[in-house]
């Protein structure tokens, strides 16, 4: 079921910013991946209403809603029922962090309802609450601003990269509880973002947009199983591998989770057994080994396939298959040569637990 | 623009200090005038220089309160036409002014403006429920004057009075349409071509006499020749006819 | 002494109806000139400023012409309201408005203009229309716009002469303001009444520009915080 079927025309100082179909899923995150500057923003403003229809002539947005903009009609963005966050924190600077977040509980949409006390756990914002947005750090504002925006009760979220501006400890604050929105509440996301990282940490669904049209539009897992695309993304880039909570080892401050019939330890989490984590893979912190060793300080060894590799210039890219899911591990050419690695061998890749440190909150 | 305007001013300047060195050659005064004597004296002043061409003479005119704090401040005026007596008596007595020039040149008259008029005087008197101009009473002579004249009955209602700072102004207010008539001065009527149906004189004793007097303020040649030329029958006559008395017809009343 | 009194308490009519006036018909037009990309907008503008470089004298020339009843506009209040606009406290006020226009227009368009556009796009995402936007966020946000504006007209208007002069007849209790009673004490040699009400003026004057400075400078720093 999609959510919105648009056809987008957006046209500003005379030429064309984003031309393009867009198809949105009702169910999950959908991320809109692309280089600054492809029209990503402008799509999401375009779909918020937030675009004057004088330059937005020939969209057409149909939503399971109702019809937001066509020929004949533009249904203003205060009444599309939808939350906007904003690259830069929006707050008004005249009311208090508790008056923002009543400005919006007061104008409430018909989408799923926070109170107040699930939004100042899951921002940690009780200190702030009478504080003026000019007493806010850059990090503070922009938590206080995601705040405001569920307090409003959306239908969908619209992500405008909340992320850019903000310090390591509010990124990861932010995307946890984002993660933890998705997975207690129905609430639809789209999010914008030029960093694979974050994408892959919350999207299911991935669509690239380039130069105002989107090019592709697939799932994450389809995504990461995509060597050539993979291997365009930047030296640091990283994958997921989704795996369930087993059991916690607070002796030894770990947590055992799944990845199909193999296990992994990772640093002690706060989260149910069951419960879904998505571990990212940086591939400089993959070591290879043929045969599995079993008196090492790196506590994870996984058994994978060499899906495809690619040597280039004393380096080795390799895309592996782990339970049917997809990640890469970067070596040099030399240690290609040596294990003699080919495509469909079997290997098993070491991966030290601190390496793995998931999004979701650490215990205490 | 800016640029234009700076230009415009300059050689503005230029042609001020220019012609005031070339009038310096000449016998030159400054005079200070009440705006209601200017148009009057200029022409008084043409009429002496076809004469006497080596004389020049600057005016400056405005109101007779405005001239007399600036030659009480230090004006550099040689002579002074005041709209009455009191001004140039003052200056006299504080020892601004040369003691002893002091002296009539001209008595007001007011009239009664009413353009456009339907009725005859006697029905305009008695019915007219309107708007009247004058000046202002405390401000200028005339002023006082139509005030005294309104003082005898003169009109059966009374009229709304609306001020002007000086007979200009009133006469402006009705010429303009928004008064329906007002008390002016003869001089000023004439001046604008007024038709003469239009207006009514008053008897000169149903008001008091809007003496106009003038005084020396300094030693000047130019202004000593011209006020000779004023006392001259051929320039009592051109007062006259610009709708004052003067101290001489007034003795013998024609 | 007394009808000093009332001649200030016209002037404080006068400025008082001129600023209320300002503010009403003045606050929702300068925000549409604040944000209109219009080329008509783009013409109001400086034909606002107009009264700031003309003399008071031409406009209250213009007025004395459109007040009379031998022309279209001044005959058409005649025939709605039975009295003429000229040499009334009303026709008073018209002629303060318009010569005041920029007084007031001015640093609203600035304030309004400095407003961070974002903001409204924000409100709108979480439900708030036109109307609510510009009640909730326009109008504390542009609060000390609003006090220069106030300040500024209402000490403007006392302070007026020409327009007065030309339109106003000196009808105490009427159109006789603080400026033209001045002006009479001048003319007549009493400086002693004329020095209290020019030493009021001053002194009034004084504490309005006071104020604005003040509220200007508070204006500056609360933009810069929340552009920060």
């Amino acid at each position: 079921m999609s959510l919105i079927r648009a056809q987008f025309l957006i046209q500003g100082l005379g030429q064309v910013r984003l031309e393009t179909e867009f198809e949105m899923a009702d169910q999950g995150v959908t991320a809109l991946f692309g280089p600054s500057g492809a029209g990503k923003s402008t799509l999401l403003q375009a779909l918020a209403g937030l675009i004057p229809p004088v330059e937005s002539a020939g969209t057409h947005i149909a939503t399971s809603y109702g019809v937001w903009q066509d020929p004949t009609q533009f249904i203003k963005p205060e009444r599309r029922g939808i939350g906007m966050v904003f690259q830069k924190q929006l707050l008004f600077p005249h009311l208090t962090v508790a008056e923002n977040i009543q400005y919006a509980r007061n104008r409430r949409h018909d989408g799923p309802r926070f109170d107040d006390s699930t939004l100042i756990e899951i921002f940690e914002l009780s200190h702030l609450m009478d504080r003026s947005p000019d007493q806010l750090s850059g990090g503070e504002a922009q938590r206080v601003a995601l705040a405001r925006t569920l307090a409003n009760a959306p239908k969908l979220l619209l992500l405008d990269e909340p992320l850019a501006a903000v310090d390591r400890g509010t990124r990861a604050n932010i995307l946890n509880a984002l993660t933890q929105i998705k997975s207690e509440y129905a609430l639809p996301m789209l999010y914008v973002s030029h960093q694979w990282d974050e994408v892959i940490q919350l999207a299911d669904h991935i669509q690239i947009i380039e130069n105002g049209r989107i090019k592709r539009s697939e799932t994450l897992t389809t995504l990461s199983a995509d060597f050539d695309f993979v291997a365009q993304q930047e030296e640091s880039a990283g994958a997921v591998l989704m795996t369930q909570v087993v059991k916690h080892h607070p002796e030894d401050a770990l947590t055992e989770v799944e990845l199909g019939r193999q296990t992994v330890l990772i640093p002690l989490l706060d989260m149910p057994t069951g419960a879904t984590v998505r571990l990212l893979v940086h591939r400089q912190d993959v070591s290879l080994v043929k045969t599995p060793v079993l008196h090492s300080s790196i506590l994870n060894t996984l058994a994978c396939e060499v899906a495809e590799l690619h040597v280039e210039q004393g380096a080795c890219l390799l895309l592996l298959r782990c339970e049917k899911q997809y990640f890469t591990a970067k070596i040099t050419a030399r240690s290609q040569r040596i294990l003699g690695l080919k495509p469909d061998q079997t290997i098993y890749a070491q991966i030290k637990a601190t390496a793995l440190a998931p999004l979701v909150r650490h215990h205490g | 623009m800016r640029a234009l305007t700076l230009l415009l001013l300059a050689s503005l300047t230029a042609s001020t200090v220019y012609s005031s060195h070339v009038q310096a050659k000449k016998e030159q005064a400054t005079i200070a005038v009440a705006a209601n004597f200017k148009l009057t004296l200029e022409g008084l002043i043409l009429d002496f220089q076809a004469d006497a061409p080596n004389f020049s003479f600057q005016l400056v005119s405005g109101s007779t309160g405005m001239l007399f704090a600036q030659i009480r401040n230090g004006a550099p005026y040689d002579l002074f036409f005041a709209a009455d007596a009191e001004r140039p008596e003052q200056l006299e007595r504080d020892g601004v002014a040369r003691a002893g020039t002091v002296a009539t040149y001209a008595v007001g008259q007011i009239a009664i403006w009413v353009p456009n008029r339907t009725q005859p005087w006697q029905d305009f008197f008695r019915e007219h429920r309107g708007s009247l101009a004058i000046a202002n009473p405390a401000l200028a002579p005339y002023g006082l004057a139509a005030m005294h004249l309104l003082e005898t009955g003169l009109f059966d209602n009374e009229p709304k009075l609306i001020q002007g700072t000086n007979v200009h102004q009133a006469f402006q207010f009705v010429d303009t349409g928004n008064a329906q008539a007002a008390i002016t001065s003869l001089a000023q009527l004439i001046q604008a071509g007024a038709t003469q149906s239009d207006f009514y004189l008053p008897a000169l004793n149903d008001y008091p006499q809007i003496i106009q007097k003038r005084v020396l303020l300094s030693e000047n040649t130019a202004a000593e020749a011209l006020l000779i030329y004023l006392g001259s029958a051929r320039a009592q006559r051109l007062i006259e006819s610009a709708g004052y008395k003067t101290a001489s017809s007034l003795e013998q009343p024609s | 002494m007394e009808s000093d009194l009332i001649t200030l308490g016209t002037s404080l009519k006068l400025a008082f109806f001129t600023t209320m006036i300002l503010t009403l018909l003045g606050t929702p037009i300068a925000w549409w000139l604040a944000r209109s990309q219009s080329l008509f907008a783009g013409l109001c503008i400086p034909l606002l400023a107009l009264p700031l470089v003309l003399p008071p004298t031409v406009i209250g020339f213009y007025l004395l012409l459109a007040f009379s009843p031998n022309h279209l506009f001044g005959a058409t209040w005649l025939d709605w309201f039975g009295s003429s606009l000229a040499f009334s406290f009303e026709g008073l006020l018209l002629g303060s408005i318009i010569y005041s226009l920029p007084f007031f227009m001015q640093p609203m368009i600035i304030a309004f203009r400095e407003l961070p556009e974002d903001l409204f796009k924000a409100a709108a995402s979480l439900g708030a229309n036109a109307i609510d936007r510009f009640t909730t966020l326009v109008l504390p946000l542009s609060k000390h716009g609003f006090l220069i504006a106030c300040t500024l007209t209402f000490a403007h208007t006392l302070g007026e002469f020409g327009i007065v002069l030309m339109i106003g007849g000196n009808l105490e209790g009427e159109t006789r303001v603080l400026s033209i009673a001045l002006f009479d004490y001048v003319e007549t040699l009493n400086y002693e009444r004329a020095h209290l009400l020019a030493a009021g003026l001053v002194g009034f004057s004084l504490i309005t520009l006071t104020l604005v400075q003040w509220a200007t400078h508070r204006g500056y720093r609360a933009s810069s915080l929340s552009t920060r």
